[in-house]
């Protein structure tokens, strides 16, 4: 079984693996990603009622009957 | 660097690491949804990196990686602060790998990293060595590859790994040596072609 002592032998393979490399996300991908949680953060999170404007949480409408 | 497996990862390491992460969620969490780009931008790389190697695709990496942190963000307020932020991370990524593997069928792309010296002969040839690797890969079991993918292109230990992954080290340990096998034989008899 591999151990921690074996990762200094690297083998073929290791390097054959390593060379696959790191892979750099698009350009704008940090961007983009915060610009969508932006969006989610905005959004009203489930439950939760926003007074006096909008649709009511069907759990609260159901109350109402 | 040594002939230890490759990581790709900057700083001084995950523990560290984990002190600023848990500021930054703490910020998230007060309200400051901001905060949260200093957790992408640490991440975004290795994020990106075990996504396409876990699913061979440019864009179905995006796709998981930015589904994982958008994920996350969801999902702060169940994170516990009594255990290390980025295996509770890695898991939302890893898991959005096997999900979106179950829904789609492999497709194995060329490499689109080129920065390799030499003539191009060899530039070709190095192309066509990583293609199979990463083809072998695809063709390993999910419970393979991952196990694969965590320990060669992320810092994390095999207790780390076993955080992830929800089995024990040992399991780790035992995967790993049964995926390096596979994997061999993949390689070496050309079935991943």
């Amino acid at each position: 079984m591999m151990d921690d002592t074996d990762r200094d032998e690297a083998t073929s393979l290791d390097k054959a693996i390593e060379e696959l490399g790191p892979v750099d996300p698009p350009q704008g991908f940090s961007r983009q990603v915060m610009a969508k949680i932006s969006l989610e953060a905005a959004r009203p999170r489930p439950g939760v009622i926003r007074l006096g404007r909008g649709r009511q949480s069907g759990a609260d409408h159901g109350r109402r009957g | 660097m040594n002939q230890r497996v490759a990581n790709f990862s900057s700083g001084p390491g995950y523990l560290a690491q984990d002190a600023e992460d848990r500021v930054a969620v703490a910020r998230c969490l007060a309200g400051e949804t901001a905060a949260f780009e200093a957790i992408v931008t640490r991440y975004e790389r290795v994020f990106f990196t075990v996504a396409m190697r876990m699913l061979g695709d440019y864009d179905a990496a995006r796709d998981a990686a930015q589904d994982a942190f958008i994920s996350a963000y969801r999902r702060l307020d169940t994170y516990d602060p009594g255990r290390p932020f980025f295996s509770w991370l890695y898991r939302i990524l890893v898991n959005g790998c096997l999900n979106d593997r179950r829904d789609r069928r492999v497709h194995v792309p060329l490499s689109p990293e080129l920065a390799m010296a030499g003539s191009p002969a060899d530039l070709v040839e190095a192309n066509e060595r990583r293609r199979r690797v990463q083809r072998a890969l695809l063709e390993l079991a999910v419970e393979y590859r991952q196990v694969i993918v965590l320990r060669h292109f992320t810092e994390l230990s095999y207790e780390q790994i076993a955080d992830v992954v929800g089995v024990p080290a040992k399991t780790v340990k035992s995967r790993l040596h049964t995926a390096r096998e596979r994997l061999q034989v993949l390689l070496s008899t050309g079935e991943s072609r």
